[in-house]
């Protein structure tokens, strides 16, 4: 993998606008990444169908993070292009939002729950405009469908974790994605939290497309479409159904038994790769 | 202090202290939000190489100072975006540069360099008015710059990758911060001298951010409280005949103590709350 993809450089001139809904909401030509000199991610390749709910399993480090970043711009891929919606991703970053894992953050740092969720209207209102009543509506709207209202007034740093990690999905849905990519949304949580984002999720599967990262299907393995195992290469990505029997017991497992990697021995492993779609 | 307003160079010294005061509030709460003290630190130092520069060339060392520090605050600020492990080093070895450059060029001008002290450890008794008239340009530029990018400087220092995702130019946000700052600290100089610049960029700044739960409001407070350090500093030095820019540190500084000794205490009082058995 030392060319770089011929399907046109992620970054080349812009095609035209697309008014009609893209075919393909994210696609990945032969992407790797890699952290200073360390390879995270070889040669993924995959498509997404707008209105698709996938989610990415696979071990810590296994580039699961990496994968999302690369996706929403924030790591440049090595090799390969990434595409999102037919258009590079500095085309359509309005349309794109991302939640991340628990950013470290000033817990002092002067800002409500409201204020934070607002930043989402970022993009959509552009330099040197204010944000108007409009955005505040909209961002409203997006604390109410979160359940996290009631704490808009709050600072963010006096939340728990389960509360911020819904205030930093309230922040994304104000964007008005089209593509909502979520890092561990279900990690370091209490049930209860989990409970309401995992209904929340439900409630957005296949109103947007989602991609999230997860150590725990759990209960929302009855609404995802594809399941994409990484460690490193994607090893499967495919209905969850057809998954090989170890990722899907793996992932109905708690967390700890996932991230050690599949409990299976290397020459299961070796099937895996067989399995790509 | 009522009697030394009859003074010019007293009256002066107020205005200039209420100046810099605007500066220190907008500019220190976002260096203390964006945890930058180290850098603003380095720009400050870094200074002294534009005022050495200002003298051997011949010009008012101000301006010398000002495009010094704006090109060393720069390099310093792109520094921390291209190596951000080793920013730390860098900044402290410009840092050092900086001022040894200041002593050399200072050293081979020919001729006595009256005021030199002056911008070491300040002078705001002796601000000239044309002075005054420069602090309030700065202060309009930082001003305006604030009030037109607030929504992405707040953003950016919140959560830097989210306002990257969002487009705001975080890069270009960061090196105009650190412009600010060689800005503000060109303005405090003759306050509080280049070495104590930190103290006033951050003490009424860190105060606020610690008790205010708003950034427009902590910028207020700062200012506020700059100001109040300033005049209680000023009146001090004046009764009581000491160095006004350390004066106005110590009382600074003394506010800051008096801040974490009152939240630790707040805290104290909370959690003996939330311990005590509801009635």
């Amino acid at each position: 993998m030392t060319t770089r993809s011929t399907q046109g450089p992620p970054d080349g001139p812009a095609a035209p606008r697309q008014d009609v809904q893209p075919d393909i909401a994210v696609g990945l030509d032969h992407v790797s990444a890699a952290y200073d000199q360390t390879v995270v991610l070889e040669d993924v390749s995959l498509e997404i169908v707008p209105g698709e709910f996938v989610a990415l399993v696979g071990p810590n480090g296994g580039g699961k993070t990496t994968l999302l970043k690369v996706i929403v711009g924030l790591i440049e891929p090595l090799h390969g292009s990434v595409r999102v919606r037919g258009h590079a991703i500095s085309e359509e970053r309005h349309n794109i939002a991302y939640v991340p894992q628990d950013i470290r953050f000033d817990r002092d740092f002067p800002v409500t729950a409201w204020e934070v969720a607002r930043m989402g209207r970022l993009g959509r209102r552009g330099l040197l405009r204010r944000y108007t009543a409009q955005d505040g509506e909209i961002v409203d709207e997006a604390m109410e469908k979160v359940n996290v209202h009631h704490l808009r007034n709050r600072p963010i740093g006096s939340l728990s974790g389960g509360e911020r990690q819904r205030v930093y999905i309230a922040r994304a849905l104000a964007s008005q994605p089209r593509v909502l990519l979520l890092d561990e949304p279900l990690a370091n949580i209490d049930p209860e939290a989990r409970e309401l984002i995992e209904g929340l999720m439900v409630s957005l599967a296949h109103q947007m497309t989602i991609v999230m990262s997860t150590h725990d299907i759990g209960a929302l393995l009855p609404r995802i479409d594809t399941i994409g195992y990484l460690n490193r290469q994607l090893a499967y990505y495919g209905e969850p159904g057809c998954a090989p029997a170890a990722i899907r017991e793996s992932y109905r497992c708690p967390a700890e038994v996932a991230a050690e990697g599949l409990p299976c021995p290397d020459p299961r492993r070796a099937h895996l790769h067989e399995v790509q779609p | 202090m009522i009697e030394a307003l009859q003074f010019e160079f007293f009256r002066n010294a107020l205005w200039a202290g209420l100046l810099v005061s605007v500066a220190c509030g907008i500019v220190g709460t976002l260096v203390v939000l964006r945890r930058i003290v180290f850098l603003s630190g380095g720009i400050a130092h870094a200074a002294y190489g534009g005022i050495g520069l200002g003298f051997y060339l011949g010009i008012v060392p101000l301006l010398g100072a000002v495009g010094f520090s704006l090109i060393s605050a720069l390099a310093m600020g792109l520094v921390e975006l291209r190596a951000r492990q080793r920013a730390d080093t860098v900044i402290g070895v410009l840092w050092a540069l900086g001022m040894a450059t200041g002593i050399v060029l200072i050293d081979v001008t020919p001729g006595y360099k009256p005021d030199l002290m002056s911008y070491l450890f300040g002078s705001i008794l002796a601000v000239p008015p044309s002075y005054l008239w420069l602090m309030l340009a700065l202060n309009a530029v930082i001003l305006l710059f604030v009030v037109l990018f607030f929504k992405e400087l707040v953003a950016s220092s919140f959560d830097e990758g989210y306002a990257l995702t969002r487009g705001v130019p975080v890069q270009a946000m960061h090196l105009a911060m650190v412009a600010l700052i060689a800005l503000a600290v060109v303005m405090m100089m003759r306050v509080v001298g280049l070495i104590m610049v930190i103290a006033l960029l951050t003490m009424p700044a860190a105060i606020a951010v610690d008790w205010v739960k708003d950034v427009k409001m902590a910028m207020v407070a700062a200012g506020s409280l700059s100001a109040l350090f300033v005049i209680i500093g000023l009146a001090l030095s004046f009764h009581l005949n000491l160095t006004s820019g350390a004066t106005i540190i110590l009382v600074a500084g003394t506010g800051y103590l008096v801040s974490l000794g009152a939240l630790r205490l707040r805290g104290r009082v909370r959690s003996a709350q939330s311990e005590s058995p509801a009635p």
